[in-house]
């Protein structure tokens, strides 16, 4: 049976259960990349996945159409989500070092030079806009929806995003001319 | 139609298309056993991994054992 995200949406909103698990395999690759792409961290991301889809069951009557997509609304959940999981993951690095998970901080020489590690150096605010914006496909109103930050800062932060990739990934082209 | 800024950076658009990642099955809902397995698995940062940056800092980590447990045994047949 064909049908939009948002039809399928609206039939879980509707009782008719299985419409779920249409949603789930719909968005469950996207979010996951997006959310590994950001974390570098495949346990996280499986977990905010999931976490996002319990959420969803929860407040499913939340949804409006007429408010946005349902990538979006997923996006946004997962987005939420996830930054609730890195700031505790963070407070429980400072308190007790040892019992927190590692992360991915450092880089590898190898990753330095790859478009992995330039995405991983991007600050965190600007990571998330040129996810959403590239990978996704997410234009800027829906970005600006999911982060929610105005408009004008989604447009700013994808420019010195572009920026910040360009020289990260032009250098080591430049010196490859060079040898 | 929407105004794409990557039509002029050919080169970083193909660099980002080179990020490909690699999705593992897993289940739409996951036990709170399963997830506290995954958190006890995953790797941890070693509390002495400063002391043992340096080769001074890695001796001492394992001299003063030796000296402390030593002057024990010192003490214990002092007091004897």
């Amino acid at each position: 049976m064909n049908r939009t995200a948002e039809q399928w949406m609206t039939a879980y909103q509707d009782g008719e259960e299985e419409a779920l698990e249409h949603l789930y395999r719909l968005y469950r690759e996207p979010l996951y990349s997006f959310i590994f792409r950001y974390t570098r961290d495949e346990n996280v991301s499986v977990d905010v996945v999931q976490d996002t889809f319990v959420k969803l069951q929860i407040h499913k009557l939340q949804y409006s159409a007429e408010r946005g997509t349902v990538k979006a609304y997923l996006f946004q959940i997962a987005y939420r989500i996830m930054i609730n999981k890195l700031n505790r993951r963070k407070k429980w690095q400072s308190l007790l070092p040892f019992l927190a998970p590692q992360t991915t901080d450092s880089f590898s020489a190898e990753d330095k030079m790859t478009i992995q590690g330039a995405v991983a150096k991007l600050p965190e605010l600007h990571r998330a806009v040129i996810l959403l914006y590239y990978y996704h496909d997410l234009p800027q109103t829906e970005i600006s929806t999911i982060l929610d930050i105005p408009l004008g800062t989604v447009k700013s932060r994808l420019h010195k995003a572009i920026q910040k990739l360009k020289e990260e990934v032009e250098v080591p082209m430049d010196e490859e001319k060079s040898l | 139609m929407k105004k794409n800024p990557y039509d002029p950076n050919e080169h970083l658009k193909s660099k980002l298309d080179q990020y490909k990642v690699d999705i593992p099955e897993f289940e739409m809902k996951r036990s709170r056993t399963d997830r506290w397995v995954h958190y006890l698995a995953s790797p941890t940062k070693n509390p002495f991994d400063p002391l043992f940056d340096t080769m001074r800092t890695w001796t001492l980590a394992k001299v003063i054992p030796v000296v402390l447990s030593a002057g024990v045994a010192c003490l214990q047949a002092f007091l004897m």
